[in-house]
């Protein structure tokens, strides 16, 4: 008796350290790549192809950040340029989708339209989702060209807001219905007509599923690289993602400014990406899953 | 004058009934017709301008014939598709990219289901976990293969030199075909692994308590536990995260573009890649068109095996 609850416990304890060996080195797998991208953005030319890497830098150099000639910051870098546009492009086109996309998805998520209508049209707009973005950038490469927008901002809006507008309704679907009904109800009752109904009522109690759409939705943007690289081509105009794809040469690639450049454009990331922890799972799987 | 009576009658009605609510009502229903409709036509026009147009246009495309500078120079007819058909490349692009998302997705999958079920029952290892795990995924793919083409570099990247360090031989990470492949799925796991190891845990999370209870009641092992409780409980949701993974799977370009540039050789080359190949460098805009609509096709069968799949295991 005594024996097997010894043997018990010693085998919980095994399990138990098992556990946290594979929880560290997962935490480690998963971490190093971010570090080494930090890392390597503040060493030295000399440190950086020296046959001995460093896993902490010798000498911490800002140089790839702030040096005025060399530095990402610096007069001569494009990189403040990418990050501008890409500010700009991912906040307008979230602004443009949040407005279209949350009609549709009250008109979806509330009114009872004939043969299952509501199901029909929504699915109908998740195969835009669901089509692989080659098939449609490479035509809209020559629409944009014909059109005279290729290499502007503004055909990065009208393709991400349109490329988006689907996770929008559906995510903003999936929160308005978790509102009961009756709230509406009973303001119509009231007399209030249903659009204002929507705005006075509906629309303050889903503020935070507003703010976790439109989080993700820049962050999808931010994200985004096929379409930015097919449709910009000059330097000025390029998002964050394309941009810091022309640092990478076949010969002389300056990793540390590369990576600063990465490591800048992470950071809004990872602040954002805290701030929406908790909708995340239902952001994943476009509401299918509430996490 | 049946007319009349019918007036005088709806009068009366009118006055009768205590409010005006019935004919409120019956406009409320009316807009109730066109209103939704409304609502959904700036989605609808701007979808279509982003998919419909441009693929009709793609059609359109697909049977001109494209000159080295991108000019239309006259009617095809079938002969680019005939082209995708019997160009090798076209397929080994098909096979590779299937190959990939197969490999890399069930990966995916079989870790974060068992990393989920390590952690589900720790609150204070999920709570950090989670916290963690959720930086891969949200970050730019093109980014993760950047800081992967510095560690993956064959003479001063950082996974040779541990590899070296602990007296293994130096691996070509991204210059032979095999370990390029393998490569590229790896860089796939470590940024999407996480995400099945999320959606999967919310669902072990949603799980009732009473079968495992009753289970462990019935002195069944943990082994018997995860097979016969728990996988048949999660399955729809594992296979969400099957469906979602495997339509971005499919789609993969940034790592190729970054990592590999589809080689060495084709060995890496997935369909997008090809499909910028052929676009971008070679011009040739009717074979890339073409091409287009049997990927088109291609993703219309597996998504909705997909679909058909999800429902079923929902139903169940």
């Amino acid at each position: 008796m005594d024996a097997s609850v010894k043997s018990f416990k010693r085998k919980e304890l095994g399990m138990k350290i098992f556990r946290a060996c594979f929880l560290t080195v997962t935490v480690l797998f998963v971490l190093f790549p971010l570090y080494w991208m930090f890392i390597t953005s503040l060493k030295g030319e000399r440190e950086l192809f020296s046959d001995v890497q460093t896993f902490f830098p010798k000498e911490i150099t800002w140089q790839y950040y702030f040096d005025p000639v060399n530095g990402i910051f610096g007069a001569n870098s494009p990189f403040l340029s990418f990050f501008i546009n890409s500010m700009i492009v991912s906040f307008v086109s979230m602004v443009l989708c949040l407005v279209i996309g949350s009609y549709a998805a009250y008109a979806l998520a509330r009114f009872k339209m004939k043969n299952n209508r509501n199901e029909k049209l929504s699915f109908l707009i998740l195969t835009a989702r669901m089509l692989p973005p080659i098939v449609v950038v490479i035509p809209m490469y020559l629409i944009m060209q014909n059109i005279g927008l290729l290499n502007t901002l503004w055909s990065m809006l009208i393709v991400y807001i349109g490329f988006n507008l689907p996770f929008v309704i559906w995510m903003l679907k999936a929160f308005f219905e978790e509102i009961p009904v009756e709230l509406e109800e009973s303001a119509m009752v009231d007399g209030s007509s249903r659009m204002r109904a929507y705005h006075s009522i509906i629309l303050p109690l889903v503020i935070p599923g507003f703010v976790a759409t439109s989080i993700f939705t820049v962050i999808l943007t931010w994200n985004e690289f096929l379409f930015a690289m097919f449709l910009l081509n000059s330097t000025d105009k390029m998002t964050l993602p394309a941009g810091i794809s022309t640092f990478i040469t076949q010969y002389q690639t300056n990793w540390g400014a590369l990576c600063a450049a990465a490591t800048v454009s992470v950071i809004p990331v990872l602040f954002f990406s805290l701030l929406v922890q908790k909708h995340l799972v239902k952001g994943m799987t476009l509401g299918a899953v509430k996490g | 004058m049946s007319n009349n009576t019918n007036q005088a009658a709806s009068d009366l009605q009118r006055n009768e009934l205590p409010a005006k609510k019935p004919k409120k009502s019956k406009t409320l229903q009316q807009s109730d017709k066109k209103l939704p409709f409304l609502l959904l036509t700036p989605t609808f026009i701007l979808l279509a301008a982003v998919t419909i147009f441009p693929i009709l246009y793609a059609l359109y495309v697909s049977v001109m014939n494209f000159d080295t500078f991108g000019n239309s120079s006259g009617f095809a007819g079938l002969k680019n598709y005939m082209d995708i058909f019997a160009s090798s490349t076209f397929w080994n692009a098909i096979f590779i990219t299937l190959l990939y998302t197969a490999l890399a997705v069930s990966i995916e999958i079989f870790l974060g289901f068992n990393l989920a079920l390590m952690v589900s029952k720790d609150g204070k290892a999920m709570t950090y976990l989670r916290w963690l795990l959720i930086i891969p995924m949200m970050l730019s793919p093109l980014v993760v293969a950047v800081v992967y083409l510095l560690m993956m570099n064959t003479d001063m990247g950082i996974l040779n030199y541990m590899l070296q360090s602990i007296g293994l031989p130096k691996i070509n990470f991204l210059g032979e075909p095999t370990t390029a492949f393998l490569s590229l799925i790896f860089v796939d796991v470590w940024q999407w692994m996480p995400m099945c190891f999320l959606i999967i845990l919310a669902g072990l999370q949603a799980l009732p308590r009473d079968p495992f209870e009753a289970a462990e009641i019935d002195g069944a092992s943990k082994f018997q536990v995860v097979r016969f409780v728990t996988l048949p409980m999660l399955k729809p949701i594992i296979v969400v995260a099957l469906v979602i993974r495997t339509m971005d799977a499919l789609r993969t370009f940034d790592q190729v573009f970054v990592l590999t540039q589809g080689g060495p050789g084709r060995a890496t080359e997935t369909i997008s890649f090809l499909m910028y190949r052929a676009s971008m460098k070679n011009s040739d805009f009717g074979f890339a068109s073409a091409g287009l609509f049997i990927v088109l096709i291609i993703t219309i069968i597996i998504s909705t095996m997909l679909i058909r799949f999800m429902n079923r295991s929902q139903s169940a």
